[in-house]
Parts: structure tokens; C-alpha cells; sequence
């Protein structure tokens, strides 16, 4: 799989939008252990920590999904298949990654709509004020990223059937 | 198709889909998407396909689970699991069968860092499984202590497991936290214990390896105390009501980044490989949320809990039948399953019978993930027996064979939970905050 020149580069960039979302979670928690700190300390608390954790939380979680798809990360039960003939094999293989790019793909479709609704609204954050869309915005790239990965690593898998 | 048979059938359909490779949380999300669709009707699924992943994430609660994952990466890459091994092994590795309690202990404490029952079993192996090999244990000790000690770090906190089991039932987590230290350690006894019966039974099957020197002790305890001190810190700060459990979680995130730069072994490659593998760990978990989220929309739908809950009563089920039929049916589906995937798949259908049978939810989520665990080592297909073929090559059924002492005391201590429900209770009802 990894000599497929289109996986190479699929993993290059869904490293790279894992490496964003990780940083927004170090933000996050940054923000936090001053807040602790400042709290403990001089009585003093941050405010809106809670709304950036939750944006903190929703950058690490969606941009770092397409490469739990790419890398083959998400938990599934393999061994039950194991035994299976090899053209067998890579016609499952092929099934379960479609089925995963198809739901990412809706997730992301439905996704876009309901952020339209809230974009159109002006939904902001209760404490800071951070516009809704903000949120939105990893899960619709994360999804759509996902669908994306999820053929990939179907279509490499097929072209590598002797990786079980 | 009636609602409730149609939820049974969707059941069905996820355990096919997972049988086909389909990542679980996937096949959760795909068939409760398309069960919803076909019992409200396919405009109302656009509204739970748009919000399903949204608000299955976005609870400032949730932010505990990735940050502890951190914690547990980067305590782990940094050597964690060699030391703890080492530790433990020149305190008790003289005894008969010594080094097998020492694959026990370290699996506990090294699981409650990692919180993954599979991972524990891979890495101690790697460690532990050659150590025995060359002071001649047998293959049967070695390899059932290993992949049942994996098992025990998932009741130690800080467990993801509890996390996820609060958050989908709306029970304290710190509490929960809590109230599997008990049973947790009663699990590590019962597998010590497991290994004495073992050795007194057949004393060649696990030799006493040479003895450490107090030295070489307070050497291994030197390795450890910085990462004993945060865990103290985490847990402690959350029972005496110092921190939430956000809190607590970003303080042993950034305390394990803070302990790996001090170690001189925060490298650029180290930090990188960490937050990969934390990203990948945190992805897994909640593409797992977001699947039993879409199917828990589904189930509701089809009204299979109420249906569930007025058959039961329908037999003349008292609590203890149904708590019987509830352990069968998780150490079956613990065979199959990973124990995360297990509690999201049935907590939905499951958690509102045990409630209106009158169990304390605490003390359930505790019997809920032991049993969910018992699974794991449960033969012909307990995952983690799989995980230790892999890992040393050694026959599953030499594996299996080994391994049925640990599942008698894992059987004990489902019954001393259920017998003492204050081995759950009794500590998290002293917490303060």
C-alpha cells in the first residue's frame, strides 16, 4: 500500500490536517492548565474555556479521521475473514471501504446543510461569541477528507492483495 | 416489519457488517442510518445524518478522552511499559512463577495508562513474553498471564471506558473513575492468585528467576515515581474535587509531554509519532460515538428498549435471571468484540432495563466492563488471544489452555461484584467536589 504513489500523497495530507487538529487540541488544553494555574494562583479564571475546548476538541476529532480511514485505525473484527480466498478477500475489503466512503460522504452532505442552517441563523458560542460555522467547519472538511481516504485505502488495498 | 423486530434485525446487520471488516463504528452508523430511514422515512434521516456527528462530539465533556489518550501515548513512548516490567519483576521475579505476576501487575499499571486491553497485551508481550521464555516458563503460563493481564488496566482509572459508559448514561465519570479501583485490584489479585494455584500445582511450569538487590529496586523506582506522581495528581485532584475531569485530563496531557521533554526524550520524531498515534486513537473512539449515535436514533425508533424491558417482565424475570442472561450475553459478544464497541453498540438498549430493574448505574458500568472484558480472553476468539499469537507466535490453543484458570478468576470476581455491590459503591460514595 505505501509504494501507491495517490496513497503516498493522500497520507501526506491527511498527516497533515491530523498535525493541525492535534495542534488545536494542545491549544485547547494549554488554555486550560493556565486557566487552573491562574485560578489557583491569583483567582483568576479565563473566560470562554469551555468554548475553546469544544472547538478544540472538534478540529482533533474530525481532522484527524481521515487518516484513522487511510491507515486502517478504525476498529474492525478481521480474523473471521482471514480465511477467505484472496479475490474473495479484496471484493470485501473493497465493500467495507465503499460503505465507509458513502457514509463519511453523507455525513458530510447532511453536515453541510444543517451548517447552513446555523451559518444563515448567526449561531454563535455562549461564552466567546465564536460563530457556529466555526465549528462546523473541521467536521464538513474532516467528513468529506474521510470519504475521500476511505476509497483510497479501498482502491490501494485492492491493488495490494497479497497485505492482508 | 415491526419496529422492535426491525431494531433486532439492525442488530443482526451490524454483527454481519463487522463480521465483513466493516469498521464498527461504521457499520453502526450505515445500518442505523438506513433503519432510521425506512421506520420515519427518508426526510427525517437528514436531520439525524447532519446533527448525529456534531453532537456526538461537540459536549465539553468529551474533551477528556482525547487528552487522556495523550497522557497515555506519551507516558507509554517514553519507556513506560519496559520500566514498569522492570519494576515490578526485581520486587517479585524471585518467586516461583514470579515473573508471571510481574506480567500481571505491570499489565495493570501500564493498562490504566493506556486504557486499551489489546494494546496492553501487545506491548507487555513484546517485553514480558521473552523474558519468561529464556528463564523457561511455559508457553501456557507465559501467554495466558500476558493476555489476561491486559485485561486489567481497563477498571484502573483514568479508563476511557468509564468515560464513554458516563457520558452515554449521564453518570458522574469521576465517580466512575472511582469505583473501579476496587474491583480492579481485586482483579489483579484474583489473577495473582491464579498464578500461585498454577505454580503449586505444577511448580516446573514457572521457575524463579534471579533475585534483584534493594539497589536495582530503588533504580526501577526511579524510572516510575514521576509518572506514579502525575497519576497521584490526575486521580487525586479529581477525588478531593481540585479538578474536573477536563481539567484532570489536560493536566496528565500536558504533565506527560512536560515529564518526556525533562526525560531529555521529547524529540521531534517522539512528538510526532505521539500525536499521530493520539490522533488515530482519538478518530477510532469517536467514529465509534458518532455510529452508535446514528444508531441509537434508530433504535429508538423502533421502541426495541421498551419492547425488551416489558418482555422480560412478561417471563417473570427477577433482577438476579436477568442480570444472569445480561453476563452470558456480554462475555458472548466480548468474544466477538472489542469492549469500547460493545458498550456503545448495546449500552442504548441495554442500560435503560437494567435501570428499571432497579441497579445502581455506578456499580453496573463496573460489571459492564468486566464482563465486556472476560470476553476479551474467552476462547476460541477472545481478541486478545489472537493479539498474542500474533505477537510471539504461540499456538492459540496453547494460549486457550492456559488461559482458563484466569477466566475462573475473572468468573469470581463478577460474582463478589454482584455479591458486594459496595466494592463498586463504597468508594465513590466518600468523594468529595
Amino acid at each position: 500500500m505505501g509504494s501507491d504513489p495517490i496513497f503516498r500523497l493522500a497520507d501526506r495530507l491527511a498527516r497533515w490536517l491530523a498535525y493541525a487538529g492535534m495542534a488545536l487540541l494542545c491549544g485547547a488544553m494549554l488554555v486550560l492548565i493556565v486557566d487552573i494555574a491562574a485560578r489557583k494562583t491569583i483567582g483568576f479564571s479565563i473566560l470562554g474555556t469551555i468554548d475553546l475546548t469544544q472547538l478544540g476538541v472538534m478540529g482533533c476529532v474530525f481532522l484527524a479521521m481521515p487518516l484513522a480511514f487511510l491507515r486502517g485505525t478504525h476498529v474492525g473484527v478481521e480474523f473471521l475473514t482471514d480465511l477467505l480466498p484472496p479475490a474473495l478477500l479484496r471484493a470485501v475489503r473493497l465493500a467495507a471501504g465503499l460503505i465507509g466512503a458513502a457514509f463519511m460522504l453523507a455525513l458530510a452532505w447532511y453536515g453541510l446543510l444543517q451548517a447552513q442552517i446555523q451559518l444563515a441563523q448567526g449561531d454563535k458560542s455562549v461564552t466567546l461569541g465564536i460563530p457556529m460555522i466555526l465549528y462546523w467547519a473541521p467536521l464538513l472538511v474532516g467528513s468529506l477528507a474521510s470519504s475521500a481516504a476511505a476509497l483510497v485505502a479501498a482502491l490501494a488495498a485492492l491493488r495490494a492483495p497479497q497485505e492482508r | 416489519m415491526e419496529g422492535p423486530i426491525l431494531g433486532l434485525a439492525g442488530f443482526g446487520a451490524v454483527l454481519a457488517l463487522i463480521a465483513l471488516r466493516v469498521p464498527v463504528g461504521i457499520a453502526m452508523g450505515s445500518v442505523g442510518a438506513l433503519g432510521y430511514g425506512l421506520t420515519y422515512g427518508w426526510s427525517s434521516l437528514a436531520f439525524v445524518l447532519g446533527r448525529s456527528p456534531f453532537d456526538a462530539v461537540f459536549p465539553v465533556s468529551l474533551s477528556v478522552v482525547p487528552l487522556f489518550v495523550m497522557m497515555g501515548v506519551f507516558a507509554g513512548r517514553t519507556g513506560l511499559s519496559q520500566s514498569l516490567y522492570n519494576l515490578v519483576a526485581a520486587f517479585i521475579g524471585h518467586l516461583r512463577g514470579g515473573l508471571a505476576l510481574a506480567t500481571i501487575g505491570a499489565s495493570a499499571l501500564f493498562g490504566a495508562v493506556c486504557g486499551s486491553s489489546i494494546a496492553t497485551a501487545a506491548t507487555i508481550g513484546r517485553i514480558a513474553l521473552p523474558e519468561m521464555r529464556r528463564h523457561h516458563y511455559d508457553d501456557r503460563l507465559a501467554a495466558a498471564s500476558v493476555a489476561a493481564g491486559g485485561t486489567l488496566g481497563v477498571m484502573i482509572p483514568p479508563s476511557i471506558m468509564f468515560v464513554i459508559y458516563g457520558l452515554m448514561t449521564e453518570n458522574p465519570i469521576g465517580k466512575l473513575f472511582v469505583a473501579g479501583i476496587l474491583p480492579g485490584l481485586l482483579g489483579v489479585g484474583l489473577y495473582m492468585a491464579a498464578v500461585r494455584w498454577l505454580i503449586w500445582r505444577r511448580p516446573a511450569i514457572g521457575p524463579a528467576a534471579e533475585r534483584h538487590s534493594w539497589g536495582e529496586r530503588l533504580r526501577g523506582l526511579r524510572q516510575v515515581w514521576q509518572v506514579v506522581v502525575l497519576f497521584g495528581v490526575v486521580l487525586g485532584g479529581m477525588y478531593l474535587g481540585w479538578f474536573s475531569p477536563t481539567e484532570a485530563a489536560a493536566v496528565g496531557a500536558f504533565g506527560a509531554l512536560v515529564l518526556a521533554a525533562l526525560g531529555g526524550q521529547l524529540s521531534r520524531e517522539l512528538l510526532a509519532k505521539g500525536l499521530l498515534e493520539t490522533a488515530g486513537t482519538t478518530a477510532m473512539i469517536f467514529m465509534i460515538l458518532i455510529g452508535a449515535s446514528v444508531f441509537n436514533f434508530f433504535l429508538d425508533a423502533t421502541g426495541l428498549t421498551h419492547s425488551m424491558i416489558d418482555y422480560v417482565r412478561h417471563l417473570g424475570w427477577g433482577r438476579f435471571e436477568v442480570l444472569a442472561a445480561l453476563c452470558a450475553f456480554y462475555i458472548l459478544l466480548g468474544c466477538l468484540m472489542d469492549s469500547l464497541s460493545i458498550v456503545l453498540l448495546t449500552i442504548g438498549a441495554v442500560y435503560p432495563m437494567v435501570r428499571s430493574f432497579g441497579f445502581d448505574p455506578i456499580w453496573f458500568g463496573v460489571l459492564l466492563v468486566t464482563l465486556s472484558e472476560i470476553g476479551m480472553i474467552t476462547p476460541p476468539v477472545g481478541m486478545n488471544l489472537f493479539v498474542l499469537r500474533g505477537v510471539a507466535g504461540i499456538r492459540l490453543e496453547t494460549i486457550a489452555r492456559g488461559i482458563l484458570p484466569f477466566i475462573g478468576a475473572d468468573v469470581l470476581r463478577v460474582a463478589l461484584i454482584v455479591a458486594f455491590p459496595l466494592l463498586a459503591t463504597w468508594l465513590p460514595a466518600r468523594m468529595t467536589g
